[in-house]
């Protein structure tokens, strides 16, 4: 019997049933999608971190290494499960040759290195150790993707050829974030090339309790062992792998659980309106003595049905969909080990959500209890509420045409059926603007001041310790102070600082030194120190030492005691995301690096004033800051483009799915008026455009909200989200093209959909309706 | 006299296949302008389809109707609704106001096309009200009125445009006999007022009160009897006059 109802019903209603099981599919999709990509990010991050043995504390360092003083550090520190002294052979770029392609206009560190022995090792594309024989060269998944080496190629490496016999993953430099990239060969084609490169060592460690890795990196610190160049922690590699897929799979969450929320909205409204139509059906099947449970089973077989079906089709739609999504995963970081487990929970999680709506219509269905069998047959119709007290009239507001007047007061008539409306508008306008305001953000020119890197530099040159003497400092001021293509230049140097604070034992604070105006970087809160006694603070720092703008935070200098006032709190993604700005002159502390900022008068010239700086000043490193950006976020700001592309077309079809249902259930709803209306000889035209003015009506209302929703509360989600991610918390900026487009495109496909959906009214006949 | 409406053989079907009935059956029915016609016969009988379809309201599959002359069956959905708007009036037996609207908005509905001053039909409904002695109600919303009030306001809403036809589907059908009998004198003052009344009732008290009455059965008609005016005196005979009709044709 049910299925005969089910059936009847199905054909009497053909567009809502669809456009229900379609949100279903939607929504049992989209939670299938983001659980298995977020299961199997997070597996293969593990599995290629635990294969590789990445370190937990990481150091680069140019310069000699001390390695007794090391190895009794690691003795006495009593934390440390394994170590190893790497070397990193970074090399020009123009010794790099992979086909065709040459490096000589790389930014990032390309250099050579060689298997490690106890940790972070080089792994193949099955997660293996990768043990390279002579004349063979492994380089980094990443050229893969872009496109810049296949397997095969001949590779020519400071004048030695080379045949590329495979891709590497690297757990620490995988990332496109990730200044460096290791090339791997064969030890005793390193030594041959040994010559041909400026030696770098990473020193690395694998802890015993990886949860004191902050006492660690403060002893370290404080032991005075080498820190010339950025160092990382497990956190940071973790975040730089994660980084591109995990911001997608995060706004995929976010829309996966908006589509469940419209899903049920959707329900509610088609049963809600079907439990008015049959109004005077449910009467008699009470009348005749039928189970309030028997109806109930009656109208929830059908939901149950579409729930079933739109949940299977759902599922059977991600799995060759979360193929495609996760070959950018498997390609950078090897199968997880939870591939199983990501199958199994999506299909827990699209489980729970057809229970849910199961339920949810199971609850809805209560309602038949309040109907009385006699008054269903005496009047037919569910006595709808009609808000009496409204004070609108065609008299008022006649600066509109009638027929926007009949649509707004029937707006404010029945709020209740054009709320669900307007909610589904807003979550759309947030599913559209969230995105793209992420979008527009990241790939925005000031998105590098929120996150540490003033957008004012086109050159940054970085001396480090060794290279790092007061004389070379000067002959680059001197050298910059005299070329009249450099517009600004600023020189920052970084120090090392103990901390005294309660519950920071240890801490040691990497402070940055110089003035922080002339380059500045965007502040979350407070400002850049202007007085010697403010200090600024990265987030991490912020957070790690609890210091909030005002709080004042105590280091020792020359001995003594110093109380500093935290002036500003900034984002940092860059040395491991933990450091500080003030403006005091030391000359006590050991220096660790120097940065000189340089701007020019013609940003464009970048790629040629970089090779004349690297020929006149090949002391310093120098840095094309553009290339530098492209490089480092380029692949992210990808993914997020695709995403935000994704969400809007999710968002429209949404709108359009939603205004479709809607005006075709306030059609049926409305047969009896309409066909009064057009009795008393109202146009077909005249009445599709009062239903024009109820959708534009309820669709500018949500789109001013779901707008002012996104510029307040997306923002602080989006912020919260990459503060989870890696401490790092961007404010989100828009365009006028994002505020006024994307609202526009809704109410085009808005306005597109009543007007094909309302075409419907014409075909609503007189007498059908009104004869008794 | 000047025909006001002329429909000859109209056939109207319903249903497809076997399951087809017709429900007028070349019907030719004349109502001239002045007049006050009623519509008798059984439940079934096509008495409502027959107005629907005289009205414009409703197509028919062959047969020609003319409204003033003009062939309605080829008139355009724009040029029927102008029609419909302008020169014609309908009141329901249920009744068939906007629920979202007060009783005055309902009634000015519409007429609120083009130009036409808003204040200018406030005021025409006001006195419309006033007229079918519903003044007080104006704002009220349609939830807050008897039946009786409301099928008032239809009639006022009806003749908003100064129609020259009011179409009547069972106007009294669902009020009580004193209600009903003071809706019939409201539409006897617009009759007398030159506005060409066509109802349809199965209320014979109703259609004794008409100037001609047409019987219909089996999507037929099957008689026309001619009363005369109606002035208010000898409602009993012309009561009879109809009954002795209903009985023949039972019979």
């Amino acid at each position: 019997m049910y299925r005969k109802i089910i059936k009847n019903d199905v054909r009497d209603s053909k567009v809502i049933t669809l456009i229900t099981t379609l949100f279903i599919t939607v929504a049992a999709l989209l939670v299938a999608l983001a659980t298995i990509l977020s299961v199997n990010l997070a597996g293969s991050i593990d599995t290629l971190m635990e294969k590789a043995q990445s370190p937990h504390y990481m150091q680069m360092h140019t310069g000699g290494v001390d390695q007794d003083r090391l190895a009794k550090f690691v003795k006495a520190n009593g934390n440390v499960a394994s170590y190893e002294v790497s070397e990193f052979l970074n090399l020009n770029g123009s010794d790099i040759q992979l086909g065709d392609h040459s490096f000589a206009d790389s930014v990032e560190d390309n250099g050579l290195a060689v298997q490690n022995k106890n940790l972070d090792y080089f792994l193949d594309m099955e997660n293996q150790p990768i043990q390279p024989k002579r004349g063979e060269l492994f380089v980094p998944v990443a050229f893969k993707k872009q496109g810049l080496a296949k397997i095969g190629d001949k590779a020519k490496i400071a004048g030695k050829s080379f045949k590329i016999t495979g891709f590497l993953r690297d757990g620490t430099m995988n990332s496109q974030m990730a200044g460096s990239k290791r090339l791997l060969l064969h030890q005793k084609d390193y030594d041959e090339l040994f010559s041909k490169g400026k030696l770098e060592y990473i020193i690395e460690f694998r802890l015993k309790d990886p949860s004191k890795l902050n006492q660690f990196e403060a002893a370290y610190k404080k032991a005075g062992l080498e820190v010339n160049g950025p160092s990382g922690t497990h956190r940071l590699f973790k975040l730089g792998n994660a980084m591109s897929d995990g911001v997608m799979i995060g706004i995929l969450l976010l829309i996966s659980l908006l589509v469940v929320l419209m899903t049920f909205m959707c329900i509610r409204f088609t049963l809600l309106a079907k439990i008015e139509e049959d109004y005077k059906e449910i009467g008699v099947m009470k009348a005749i003595g039928l189970q309030l449970k028997e109806i109930k089973k009656i109208y929830l077989a059908k939901y149950a049905a579409i729930s079933v079906i739109g949940s299977l089709v759902g599922y059977l739609m991600s799995i060759p969909l979360s193929y495609l999504l996760l070959k950018n995963i498997k390609l950078f970081m090897g199968e997880s080990n939870n591939e199983g487990l990501s199958w199994l929970l999506a299909v827990a999680g699209v489980f729970v959500v057809m229970l849910l709506m199961i339920i949810y219509v199971y609850r809805l269905l209560n309602r038949f209890k309040k109907i009385s069998a006699v008054e269903a047959i005496r009047f037919s119709g569910a006595n709808e509420k009609v808000n009496t007290r409204t004070r609108f009239n065609l008299r008022h507001l006649v600066f509109f045409s009638v027929d926007t007047r009949i649509g707004i007061i029937d707006i404010m008539n029945r709020k209740k059926i054009y709320l669900t409306m307007l909610l589904v508008f807003m979550i759309s306008t947030f599913i559209m603007i969230v995105p793209a305001l992420v979008y527009h953000t990241s790939s925005s020119e000031e998105f590098v001041d929120s996150i540490g890197f003033s957008r004012k530099i086109d050159i940054a040159a970085s001396l480090y310790q060794s290279t790092n003497s007061v004389e070379n400092q000067a002959k680059i001021e001197d050298y910059l102070a005299n070329d009249p293509d450099v517009e600004l230049f600023s020189k920052i140097s970084t120090k090392n600082f103990d901390v005294k604070e309660t519950g920071a034992a240890d801490s040691v604070l990497s402070v940055e030194l110089g003035n922080h105006q002339k380059f500045p970087v965007d502040y979350l809160e407070g400002q850049a120190p202007r007085k010697i006694n403010e200090m600024a603070l990265s987030t991490i720092n912020a957070e790690e030492y609890n210091k909030k703008i005002g709080d004042s935070i105590v280091m020792i200098r020359e001995g003594h005691e110093e109380q500093f006032i935290v002036c500003g709190i900034y984002a940092n993604l860059f040395n491991g995301g933990k450091t500080a700005k003030a403006i005091f002159k030391d000359t006590t502390a050991p220096l660790i690096w120097t940065d000189i900022s340089i701007k020019l008068k013609d940003s464009s010239k970048a790629a040629e004033k970089m090779n004349q700086y690297k020929k006149d000043l090949p002391f310093a490193k120098m840095n094309n800051a553009e290339k530098f950006r492209d490089q480092t976020f380029g692949s992210t700001i990808q993914s997020i483009r695709i995403i935000s592309i994704g969400a809007l077309v999710v968002a429209l079809v949404i709108t359009s799915l939603i205004t479709s249902l809607f005006m075709k259930l306030l059609l049926v709803k409305d047969k009896k008026e309409i066909a009064t209306l057009k009795a008393v000889g109202l146009t077909n035209q005249e009445i599709r455009n009062q239903y024009l003015s109820r959708s534009l009506t309820v669709l500018v209302i949500g789109l001013g909200i779901g707008t002012l929703l996104s510029m307040t509360l997306g923002k602080t989600m989006s912020g919260l989200v990459s503060a989870a991610l890696g401490g790092v918390s961007v404010q989100l900026t828009g365009s006028l093209l994002i505020y006024l487009g994307c609202p526009l495109l809704m109410l085009i496909v808005t306005y597109l959909t009543t007007r094909i959906v309302t075409a419907q009214a014409g075909k609503i006949k007189i007498a059908e309706n009104l004869k008794d | 006299m000047e025909t006001m409406i002329n429909g000859s053989n109209i056939i109207k079907r319903f249903g497809v296949g076997e399951e087809q009935v017709t429900v007028l059956n070349q019907v030719t029915i004349q109502v001239e302008k002045g007049q006050f016609v009623a519509i008798m016969g059984p439940s079934g009988s096509g008495k409502s389809t027959l107005l629907y379809a005289i009205s414009g309201m409703d197509q028919v599959d062959s047969g020609e109707i003319s409204f003033n002359n003009q062939q309605i069956e080829q008139m355009s959905e724009k040029q029927l609704a102008d029609i419909r708007r302008e020169q014609m009036g309908f009141v329901f037996q249920q009744p068939t106001l906007l629920k979202n609207l007060s009783l005055i908005d309902n009634i000015i509905l519409p007429s609120l096309k083009g130009k036409k001053q808003i204040a200018q039909q406030e005021k025409r409904a006001e006195s419309l009200m006033k007229k079918v002695g519903i003044p007080e109600l104006r704002d009220r919303k349609i939830t807050q009125v008897s039946g009786g009030q409301l099928q008032r306001a239809g009639i006022c809403r009806a003749l908003m445009s100064q129609p020259e036809i009011i179409f009547g589907d069972e106007p009294t059908g669902a009020l009580n006999s004193k209600a009903a009998q003071e809706i019939m004198n409201i539409l006897l003052k617009i009759n007398e007022e030159g506005t060409t009344v066509v109802i349809v009732t199965h209320d014979a008290k109703v259609a004794a009160q008409s100037e001609q009455v047409f019987f219909m059965e089996d999507g037929q008609i099957t008689e026309e009897l001619y009363l005369g005016n109606y002035t208010g005196q000898n409602l009993e005979s012309r009561m009879e006059k109809i009954n002795e009709q209903i009985l023949a044709v039972e019979i």
